[in-house]
């Protein structure tokens, strides 16, 4: 993913030519949504937060300087900044949409089918209970299918310090899952059920 | 550690298919595009307006500031050039009123 000169190019023109920030925006929509569509757990606040990030990157982008990086690494840092900013602000209470996050209504499924979608609905509820930055890397690893270089190049680490924060972070949930299967999954509850976010943010 | 090695490995595959990549609504695509355009065409006045008063507010400011000291500065040299005319004796003299005869009673 590393930042090729057609796209040097193309962040240069989209400075004072809005025609090639459309074709920025065309890039990289996709991206963010699914970025922050993970982050967020339901549609509305997804679409709402992509919007805010691509209306900062347009109103910034004079300011924009290449580093070397990606242009999706700024992209990635606007959307991650918005998120906990939204997190913070509404730090009481979240409404978790997880049915919609699984993609698929919970209705009358075989037994497998139902359990495999219990599991799904018990992980991503786990992984929205990770720190921030945890979650930002399983999401770009998994979601966006990023190196652990590349992920390193957005989170401004090494790729070796991504590589130990990953498997920290697959123990931290394999622990968390276990706990939950101990616990005789006592947070099970109806869609959209309002859950107290931990609010851990450290590594 | 195999068994910890297997569930990593279980882990990581479960992530895989729970984290899909998400497709956007394409009406929602279209309007975010459609509200850049309208954004890039007057990013000043849509996005700023806060920065936008603050500038006239402060121009405006300045231009008072510009035109009271203009005015106090021409005061000033009114006052001054009024001095030298009046020590150079080229400025009007008052002249003593002529005397008019009283008429007798």
């Amino acid at each position: 993913m590393s930042v090729t000169s057609e796209e040097v190019r193309l962040i240069r023109r989209a400075k004072r030519d809005p025609q090639a920030f459309g074709e920025l925006y065309e890039r990289y929509v996709r991206k963010i949504y699914t970025y922050v569509y993970y982050r967020m757990g339901n549609e509305h606040d997804a679409e709402d937060l992509t919007a805010r990030v691509f209306q900062r990157a347009l109103t910034h982008i004079d300011g924009y300087q290449d580093q070397g990086l990606p242009f999706s690494a700024w992209l990635y840092r606007i959307a991650h900044n918005l998120v906990a900013n939204w997190h913070r602000d509404h730090s009481r209470q979240q409404v978790v949409g997880l049915d919609e996050a699984l993609g698929r209504e919970a209705g009358d499924q075989p037994h497998e089918l139902a359990e495999d979608e219990e599991e799904r609905r018990v992980l991503l509820r786990a992984l929205r209970h990770l720190p921030e930055e945890r979650q930002q890397l399983l999401i770009l690893k998994y979601a966006e299918d990023l190196s652990n270089a590349e992920i390193g190049e957005i989170m401004g680490r090494t790729e070796g310090a991504i590589k130990s924060l990953y498997h920290r972070t697959l123990l931290t949930l394999r622990d968390d899952l276990v706990e939950h299967v101990e616990k005789g999954h006592p947070q099970d509850g109806e869609h959209g059920r309002r859950v107290e976010p931990r609010g851990r943010r450290s590594s | 550690m195999k068994q910890i090695r297997y569930q990593e490995a279980r882990l990581a595959r479960l992530l895989q298919n729970s984290l899909a990549p998400r497709h956007p609504r394409p009406e929602f695509v279209h309007s975010l595009r459609e509200k850049l355009a309208h954004l890039t065409s007057m990013p000043v006045l849509i996005e700023q307006p806060r920065h936008l008063a603050r500038s006239v507010g402060l121009g405006i400011l300045g231009l008072i500031g510009v035109i009271a000291s203009a005015f106090a500065a021409a005061l000033v040299a009114l006052r001054f050039l009024g001095w030298v005319l009046k020590s150079l004796k080229l400025a009007p003299q008052d002249r003593p009123s002529p005397n008019v005869p009283q008429k007798p009673s």
